[in-house]
């Protein structure tokens, strides 16, 4: 059995009366690539807003990489090398891909405090490095996010976890608003990303997305873990059911 | 670089259009009545433009990073009026100049705090201590206007206001560019302005990635209202006389400035070079206008064009740009 990279033992969730998250206990493979379904409000994404630092769990602990960690923000979260990937909010749709890319990371040239000089000479290279690893069709990373489709937008974002040698890429709906081309070439980026030993954590309503890219599968219902099987040991059928009948 | 690249780098960038159109302007004015351009007028034009055109900048990095200062025309205002009178209370010129500066520093850090704190809109955090600091200018000098401290001000005038012997400027001129300089590298080559722009076009995305974009936005506030303070004291220390009506209406102005230079309302967009040129371009269309000898009064009409034709004008050049790809 392959290394934990992310434990989580017994995280509870509340806002105000209702509970969000029940007890909820996963244990994540280095390398793995894990579906995390469920209905809207099932508490997948409370779990990965404890991950990302978003929100913090009321009780419970995460181990990462074998560690208790504490996880209070954006940067403890990125800090240990997860990355996620909120829909519609990964980028800043008016900047450059390579201004993008090193957005709170960026190589500097001279520093002084919190305050330093970008390296532009390095962002504009490493930046169409980055791009070429997902053979994304973009000469340059000073093109404008906003003219690029969904689909090269993804493409940026797993650039930027490749880059940053991302251990853990979280993905919120990774193909949601894509057509059926770009959906395929998202799916074959997280085949990359698997092959390059980053471990997967994607929530999607749409399980036939994720199916084929997933090792195993989460469901959530109404705060609880329902159901945590190997992908070889379940299909989309049952998958489904659990989720409508729960 | 080709045509097409050339055309591409132009239309994406509105600053360039800003610049064209100011261009064309200083030309007309220049047919028009040939003074425009002479020894005289063109002093009085550096003169006057840098303070505007330091407010603007202000503006346009607090614009970029998705926020609003209303408050500048009145902090404008006050900054010299603390000076002048805490001088003439007996405070040494040297101090008093800091702490008016401070005051602005201190008053930015108010806007900011009332802004995310409350998670109000700048435009009304602002628009009240727009009303608030007016009171307190006008108040402090008993709505009367104070009396310059013309020996205890000798060195303060000599570093920031006095003509530079034999040239068409001013001290305040060379400051000026120096701060241009510094804000250039502030907002397009340091991190901070990378999470200036990121915090503007999405403040969600930023967080994510770990900016804390509160502290962007604090910082930009902070730096919104010091320069418009500096800004001020360089018109006291210039014109010996402080006035605790001046800079009414600046902060559209800086607006109309930053937006013409391509800044944009909704935040991400904007250069520094960009809210000079518009700075620099509202001021020459307000002097051109007396210089013609036409009726002052079209100024505010001149500038409302401009501001509409600019913003039309980026915007669609902004959408061929994109289009285009290489």
């Amino acid at each position: 059995m392959a290394e934990s990279i992310i434990k989580c033992e017994g995280l509870n969730k509340w806002y105000g009366s209702i509970q969000a998250l029940k007890d909820v206990s996963i244990d994540i493979k280095k390398g793995e690539s894990v579906g995390l379904v469920g209905d809207n409000g099932a508490g997948k994404s409370t779990f990965i807003k404890i991950l990302s630092g978003v929100h913090k769990a009321d009780t419970g602990k995460i181990f990462f990489d074998g560690n208790l960690v504490k996880i209070n923000n954006a940067k403890d979260s990125m800090k240990l090398g997860i990355e996620t990937i909120f829909q519609d909010s990964a980028l800043a749709p008016t900047l450059s891909i390579a201004r993008n890319l090193f957005v709170g990371r960026e190589p500097l040239t001279f520093k002084l405090g919190s305050f330093g000089l970008l390296d532009r000479k390095k962002m504009a290279k490493e930046s169409i490095d980055a791009i070429k690893r997902v053979e994304l069709d973009l000469r340059s990373g000073d093109e404008v996010v906003e003219n690029l489709s969904g689909g090269e937008r993804q493409g940026v974002v797993i650039a930027r976890a490749l880059y940053f040698r991302t251990k853990v890429l979280i993905m919120d709906e990774p193909t949601n608003h894509l057509s059926v081309k770009e959906t395929e070439k998202v799916l074959r980026w997280i085949e990359k990303l698997k092959a390059e030993g980053t471990t997967c954590i994607f929530i999607t309503h749409n399980l036939h997305h994720v199916y084929p890219v997933s090792d195993r599968l989460v469901v959530f219902a109404r705060g609880e873990k329902i159901a945590d099987v190997q992908k070889k040991d379940t299909s989309i059928e049952d998958l489904t059911k659990m989720i409508v009948n729960d | 670089m080709n045509l097409r690249k050339s055309f591409k780098y132009v239309a994406s960038r509105p600053e360039f259009a800003a610049l064209t159109i100011f261009i064309i302007i200083a030309i007309t004015f220049y047919i028009i009545n040939e003074n425009f351009l002479n020894f005289r007028n063109l002093r009085v034009l550096l003169t006057i433009s840098p303070e505007i055109a330091l407010i603007a900048m202000g503006a346009t990095i607090l614009m970029v990073s998705g926020e609003f200062d209303l408050s500048v025309g009145s902090v404008f205002a006050l900054s010299g009026v603390v000076m002048v009178v805490l001088t003439n209370e007996g405070v040494n010129a040297h101090l008093a100049f800091t702490i008016a500066l401070l005051m602005c520093i201190v008053i930015g850090y108010i806007n900011a705090t009332i802004t995310i704190r409350f998670g109000i809109p700048s435009f009304i955090a602002t628009l009240g201590t727009m009303f608030m600091v007016r009171s307190i200018a006008i108040v402090i000098v008993k709505a009367d206007f104070p009396t310059f401290p013309m020996e205890e001000m000798y060195w303060l005038r000599a570093i920031f206001a006095n003509p530079i012997p034999g040239t068409i400027f001013r001290m305040s001129f060379i400051w000026f560019i120096l701060i241009t300089i510094l804000l250039i590298f502030y907002l397009h080559r340091s991190n901070y302005g990378n999470w200036s722009y990121s915090t503007g076009a999405n403040q969600a995305a930023a967080k994510a990635m770990g900016v804390n974009s509160n502290n962007v936005k604090i910082r930009n506030f902070i730096l919104c209202s010091f320069l418009a303070g500096l800004a001020g004291i360089f018109m006291v220390l210039r014109t010996r006389a402080a006035f605790p009506s001046v800079g009414v209406g600046y902060e559209l102005q800086a607006i109309a400035a930053s937006v013409i230079g391509g800044a944009s309302l909704f935040g991400g967009i904007g250069t520094v070079f960009g809210a000079c040129v518009g700075a620099f371009l509202l001021k020459f269309l307000d002097n051109g206008l007396v210089m013609a000898r036409l009726d002052v009064n079209w100024f505010r009409f001149a500038v409302g064009t401009l501001l509409i034709f600019a913003v039309i004008a980026n915007t669609n050049l902004r959408r061929i740009a994109n289009k285009m790809r290489d």
